[in-house]
């Protein structure tokens, strides 16, 4: 009966739905995270994304996407890859820039954190985020294309 | 008969010891394809060249030197006439682009001058800095000149570097801690204006200050200048060694109000969660709130984890007076 009792806890628990307006952090593979304070959120919202614990030697992309299959890196983004780095939808955050990007990127703070917003539409080009997943993401910049260490997600639910 | 037996075992002997005594002998991984290396133009000659075959993970330089005596390095090699050639080195000519080597006549480094019209010169490969003890890409390629006149033997630049104020020397490390920028200050003997980067991504330089992005390691900085009528073109690198950072805390106000409560900074200045203590009767402390109790000082203990690699743990003690 005891363990009836608690499997039945564990269970509503585990199914309890996590509010969709709550805080949302994810981690990635050696301890790097972001955070938003909200994941549900009406669009034209900029939401406040907070970086921590990346590798400051590489370089970020920080934007709104669509979430990508697995393994591959997320596109299309709101405000396209930010290789100007200006606009609020995407970020390009780099302390050691080529030097053709010397004053375009926002360089990390200490301890490789970050704190940006980020303006949530409805639409990613021609993607619609009520029908399809997007999320704010983190990738390595184009500079490192094919590294996938980087990339984080958080899904965000667009409410109008 | 017995002569021969003799003679074969003593020939047998020499083998097995020339076999035992050689020099270790490494075969080179790199695969090096370019323009015709003799008959070259004295008075100023370009190789075009790539790599068709690198090795993983490593860099190459290549420098114009005299022909070094079997199993060492070349003693006399040019300081202008180097490629660092490098896949992980930011800095670096990438291996699978295009190599372009263009040697002089005369050449002059550390090890002193030599007149490639009269002494047999070339191009040396060998593994970069980040493996001074690794011969095993080490390889000379011979270059020749046609007969002709050369051109203007030019010295090297004289390149002034200093980080905050202290001289650098070319190839000697310094030392730089992890997020504590360091001002770089660059002159040139020819006038000409440097052009200085951070020749390795652990350490960025914009703004005439380098910074450290890891708190351990070796970064260097990369001074070139790109030559003129009068001065060679001429490039230095100056290592740094890498240590751990000192994070600090932000303010704190010297004073509060008895039965007041003074807010102190949540993270210091790496972005790590600071702890506060105290042992004193005067005030109490809940966790980045100080309240004041009793008129007189509290003496606070602020903790702040250290990481590996990056930064020190920070403990300091500050006074806070209760009025």
């Amino acid at each position: 009966m005891r363990r009836a009792i608690a499997i039945f806890a564990i269970s509503a628990i585990a199914l309890s739905p996590v509010p969709a307006h709550a805080a949302s952090t994810v981690k990635g593979s050696y301890g790097q995270s972001i955070s938003v304070a909200k994941v549900k959120v009406a669009a034209g919202t900029s939401l406040v994304v907070t970086g921590r614990g990346f590798d400051e030697t590489i370089g970020l992309y920080l934007a709104y996407c669509v979430i990508p299959g697995k393994g591959k890196a997320p596109t299309p983004c709101g405000g396209g890859v930010n290789k100007a780095g200006m606009g609020e939808a995407s970020y390009w955050i780099s302390s050691n820039p080529p030097p053709y990007a010397v004053g375009l990127t926002d360089e990390f703070l200490p301890g490789g954190r970050f704190k940006h917003s980020v303006k949530i539409s409805t639409k990613i080009g021609k993607f619609d985020c009520r029908k399809v997943r997007c999320a704010i993401t983190v990738r390595s910049d184009h500079l490192r294309t094919g590294d996938r260490s980087n990339d984080l997600f958080i899904p965000i639910t667009v409410t109008r | 008969m017995r002569r021969v037996r003799v003679r074969t075992a003593i020939m047998a002997a020499a083998v097995v010891l020339s076999g035992l005594s050689a020099p270790q002998a490494f075969a080179e991984t790199f695969k090096f394809t370019s323009s015709p290396l003799t008959n070259l133009n004295p008075a100023g000659a370009t190789i075009n060249g790539g790599f068709t075959a690198f090795p993983a993970g490593k860099g190459l330089y290549i420098q114009q030197c005299i022909e070094p005596v079997a199993g060492a390095r070349p003693t006399i090699c040019s300081d202008a006439v180097e490629v660092w050639v490098s896949d992980v080195s930011q800095g670096a000519t990438k291996s699978t682009g295009g190599i372009v080597v263009k040697p002089l006549a005369q050449i002059s480094g550390r090890g002193g001058s030599a007149d490639c019209t009269k002494v047999t010169c070339g191009l040396f490969f060998r593994v970069d800095r980040f493996g001074p003890n690794d011969l095993s890409e080490d390889k000379f390629m011979p270059i020749s000149c046609a007969p002709g006149v050369a051109g203007p033997v030019l010295p090297t630049d004289v390149l002034t570097v200093t980080a905050d104020g202290a001289p650098l020397t070319k190839n000697v490390p310094s030392n730089l801690i992890y997020r504590k920028g360091v001002a770089i200050t660059v002159s040139a003997q020819s006038g000409l204006t440097p052009e200085v980067s951070s020749a390795t991504p652990d350490c960025s330089y914009a703004n005439g200050v380098i910074t450290a992005l890891k708190g351990s390691g070796l970064c260097a900085l990369s001074v070139k200048t790109a030559g003129n009528a009068s001065f060679a073109a001429t490039s230095a690198n100056y290592p740094f060694y890498v240590g751990l950072g000192e994070q600090s805390i932000p303010q704190i106000a010297a004073k509060v109000k008895k039965g007041k409560t003074l807010t102190l900074p949540t993270e210091s200045s790496f972005g790590v969660k600071i702890t506060f203590t105290t042992a004193s009767k005067n005030c109490s402390i809940k966790g980045n709130k100080v309240k004041g109790l009793k008129k007189g000082n509290c003496v606070v203990v602020a903790r702040a984890a250290g990481k590996a690699d990056f930064w020190k743990p920070l403990v300091r003690n500050f006074t806070i007076k209760i009025s």
